[in-house]
């Protein structure tokens, strides 16, 4: 008898227990810790996690636009639960590395007050300009290379055969960079092929690069791939 | 005289350094690697054939010499060419791979269109060379790297199921390395045959 009571107890003490178990899907599984002081939080916009964020990350695959574009506010308001979902809960964004520590609090942030385009704090200055892309390898290597590129171009990736610091680039076998011959260069032909070799690949997720990006690297290689 | 024997022993060592082989900066298999790239790339300038890339059956290399700056004649065959006679590409490499030329050669042998499903043919004879490159410091696929003449595709059947099987043969030894890959370029196995 005693110890049927004492089963009685255990299993209302353990349905009590499995009360307290709720499972919000709005809160970042794993990471619970993305504390920001009140005044940053009151400083995020839309032109910051764009320059921090979205830009760096998102846009090498997520620049089309189809619905899963992120190349707007607009859209990236349209897809703002998407984005949480894929980030924090199924974490399965983004699929090319990750978003650091830093990063991650600005997205959560940002996400829970509501995606604002403007700063709540009402300071309207724009966030610190990047550096535009130019004709120079410094600019390309950082504006592209980096960003869309050295995820797989890297001793460890996918795309190790082919490098793509300068060495590499001018001094290549496959001819990556033909000095005022952007036509016959391999790195254009690259880009600018619409055949499953172009690259970044489309069949991995990305986009192509944007006209402007491939005018520069034109523009870079027709001066003579100096700088 | 031992003094003779000497100096003449060291003038052969140091000749045997200075033989074609020791010269390149790439291997053999390397040069037959870039053979299918150039190859693209010609015919992405529409200035060489599609079916070079799609059709495409055999590379042999050959080191040349007294020819400077070409040191390799990469010899690319297809199955059966777009229209015409079977016709090859010879591909002229300096030392360190890169291309100088090309030229039509009239050769080859056309034979039945694989219709590769997947890869091209061209991307699958470069992964086939991919297997030597990154494994060129083991053992016997050594022998496969630095002294490699040729890569065959053709198609084969393992395990009942229809794979690509790049074949190197080198000059190094009578063996032969089958590197099997399935349609999509991704490599199944390597195999060191007689």
């Amino acid at each position: 008898m005693k110890l049927f009571r004492l089963l009685i107890l255990f299993n209302v003490f353990g349905l009590m227990g499995c009360g307290y178990i709720v499972y919000d899907k709005s809160t970042p599984v794993g990471k619970m810790d993305y504390t920001l002081p009140a005044e940053k939080i009151a400083s995020l916009s839309y032109p910051v996690l764009a320059q921090k964020v979205f830009a760096p990350k998102c846009i090498s695959c997520h620049a089309n636009s189809d619905e899963t574009s992120l190349a707007t506010y607009a859209d990236i308001i349209k897809n703002k639960d998407l984005i949480k979902k894929a980030v924090f809960v199924d974490k399965t964004m983004p699929k090319k590395g990750s978003l650091t520590e830093e990063e991650l609090a600005y997205l959560w942030n940002w996400l829970e007050i509501e995606a604002p385009e403007f700063p709540q704090n009402g300071d309207l200055d724009p966030p610190l300009e990047e550096e535009p892309l130019v004709a120079t390898f410094a600019s390309i290597d950082k504006n592209i290379f980096q960003v869309t590129c050295k995820e797989c171009h890297n001793p460890g990736g996918t795309g190790k055969r082919v490098g793509l610091d300068k060495d590499s680039l001018m001094n290549s076998p496959l001819e990556l960079i033909l000095p005022e011959n952007p036509d016959e260069s391999g790195l254009i032909i690259a880009l600018e092929r619409s055949d499953d070799k172009r690259m970044p690949p489309a069949k991995e997720g990305y986009s192509a690069l944007s006209e402007q990006s491939i005018a520069v690297i034109r523009k870079w290689i027709a001066n003579g791939a100096k700088d | 005289m031992k003094k003779t024997l000497t100096l003449a022993s060291l003038a052969l060592m140091t000749l045997s350094l200075y033989t074609p082989s020791a010269l390149a900066a790439v291997s053999n298999a390397k040069a037959i690697e870039l053979a299918p790239h150039r190859v693209d790339r010609l015919v992405a300038l529409n200035k060489l054939d599609k079916s070079f890339v799609t059709k495409m059956e055999k590379v042999e290399v050959v080191v040349v010499e007294n020819q400077a700056p070409v040191y390799f004649k990469a010899t690319v065959s297809q199955t059966a060419p777009a229209t015409g006679n079977p016709v090859q590409v010879q591909i002229s490499l300096d030392q360190d791979g890169k291309p100088l030329a090309f030229q039509l050669v009239a050769g080859g042998i056309a034979g039945p269109d694989s219709a590769w499903p997947g890869k091209t043919a061209g991307e699958l004879t470069e992964n086939a060379l991919h297997y030597v490159l990154e494994n060129a410091a083991s053992g016997k696929i050594a022998l496969f790297d630095k002294s490699a003449t040729s890569v065959t595709l053709t198609k084969a059947n393992l395990n009942n199921e229809a794979v690509a099987l790049g074949q190197v043969r080198s000059s190094a030894t009578t063996e032969k390395l089958n590197i099997y890959l399935k349609m999509d370029g991704s490599l199944i196995k390597a195999e060191v045959v007689p």
